[in-house]
């Protein structure tokens, strides 16, 4: 009875698992649906790498358990290429050199990917402000803040 | 945590109903669960482990906001995003939606919930002190009784407040407050950090003099502090004067040392809170004039 089973749509594709009840959802996606794209950083919701988006909003996946995600669409950056073809954020992330050492990249790009689709206007400032909590060691920020702005001017939501 | 063998069980409840009973079953150490926001990280850090969780958070019952008898009623289950973005909110409690806005990351916000922060009880949070300003009820529920208790009374310490176990807190109510202006700043050395001060306020006018006004901050005590002093100050006051009525306040409070910042100066940081969240509330009644 200590094992839960529980399902997602993850990157829309129903994946089942059975894990203890505190499961985290970082540790459940990579333990039990083996999506190792996202990454368990600081385990109290404060540094941003864990970011998935469940139902379309971003959620912490270290401070999130598993089994409150039963039933959702879960969506990591596993979902934003189309094969080899970088998605237009992600190209953007390539082109302005807003990665380093990817540690933080696809918990940015998770939480860039729900200001994309908001439909709010996308200035230096609201990047800022909507990835606050999302930490980087390596860029200094300035190449990812310019990769989302580039990318929103450009219609991308993804 | 995945790593060590546990036994935690877990059951999401569909109803109100449901919930109460399941956390009257469950036993000490049962705990509601609605967005997890401060209760996962305690679970990861280890300074909580309880034995069952009751997830609170897809109740359709604790997931509504709506006007009722003069009230604003907002479910325990509402999201911190949601006040933020909700038309009703904007419209009766704009307090509720600056305060939401400065809680953690949008993550946080995202999953987080009204009953959850209230029910946690930190000293330093965001939605009790514009509770306490707001005059609002929290509903509490549990298997044999239903009673609203008023938030002033609500928070009992650090982390602690008035809740018993079996006990849930399933909606808050606030009193609607036409024509008045409001104001929540506050202030953290990291953004979405927890508030070393923050102040919220709300006023109103009558023509140039302020008729009523309610200041509360946290930062100054173990719970939220309603300033009854400067609002005494503040009331009868013209428009220009309300910001004198709030200097001198540091002197007033009698705020420890910690390992962060000194007494006096998070005194003088939580007058600066409340200078602003004054002159804020001021221009918006003045708005609300016109």
């Amino acid at each position: 009875m200590s094992h839960v089973e529980t399902r997602m749509i993850l990157n829309g594709r129903e994946v089942v698992g059975h894990a203890p009840a505190d499961t985290t959802l970082v540790r459940w996606l990579r333990e039990q649906a083996h999506a190792y794209e996202v990454k368990e950083g600081c385990n109290e919701g404060t540094c941003g790498t864990c970011t998935v988006l469940v139902d379309g909003r971003s959620a912490t996946g270290c401070t999130t358990l598993a089994v409150q995600a039963d039933g959702c669409r879960v969506e990591t950056s596993a979902s934003l290429a189309a094969g080899d073809e970088l998605s237009p954020l992600q190209a953007k992330f390539w082109e302005t050199g807003a990665a380093q050492c990817g540690f933080c990249t696809q918990g940015m790009l998770m939480s860039a990917v729900e200001l994309l689709r908001s439909g709010e206007e996308v200035t230096p400032a609201k990047v800022r402000e909507h990835l606050h909590g999302n930490l980087c060691r390596c860029t200094g920020y300035q190449a990812i803040v310019d990769a989302v702005v580039q990318a929103a001017r450009e219609g991308a939501t993804r | 945590m995945a790593d060590v063998l546990t036994t935690m069980a877990y059951e999401r409840a569909r109803s109100v109903r449901e919930a109460l009973t399941l956390l009257a079953e469950g036993g000490e150490d049962t705990r509601p669960i609605s967005g997890g926001q401060s209760l996962v990280p305690m679970m990861n850090l280890g300074l909580a482990a309880p034995a069952f969780l009751v997830d609170v958070s897809r109740i359709p019952a604790l997931r509504t906001i709506r006007v009722e008898d003069g009230r604003l009623v907002i479910g325990a289950a509402v999201t911190h995003t949601e006040l933020t973005t909700d038309p009703l909110v904007a419209e009766h409690a704009p307090l509720l939606a600056m305060a939401a806005a400065h809680i953690g990351s949008r993550r946080v916000r995202n999953r987080g919930t009204i009953g959850g922060s209230v029910a946690h009880g930190d000293a330093a949070a965001e939605l009790p002190v514009s509770c306490h300003v707001l005059e609002a009820d929290y509903r509490v529920e549990s298997l044999d009784r239903q009673e609203w208790r008023p938030a002033r009374a609500f928070s009992l310490g650090y982390y602690q407040t008035d809740l018993a176990p079996g006990e849930l807190v399933t909606a808050v109510r606030i009193p609607l407050r036409p024509r008045h202006g409001w104001g929540f700043h506050e202030h953290s050395r990291r953004s979405g950090d927890f508030a070393l001060a923050s102040a919220a306020a709300g006023v109103a006018l009558d023509g140039d003099r302020i008729s009523s006004a309610a200041v509360a901050v946290t930062g100054a005590a173990d719970r939220p502090l309603r300033l009854e002093a400067v609002e005494r100050r503040l009331t009868g006051a013209g428009v220009a004067e309300a910001e004198r009525a709030v200097t001198g306040l540091a002197r007033d409070l009698d705020v420890a040392d910690d390992p962060y910042i000194r007494g006096t100066d998070r005194a003088r940081l939580i007058e600066a809170m409340a200078v602003r969240a004054v002159r804020d509330a001021c221009a918006g009644a003045r708005r609300e004039q016109a």
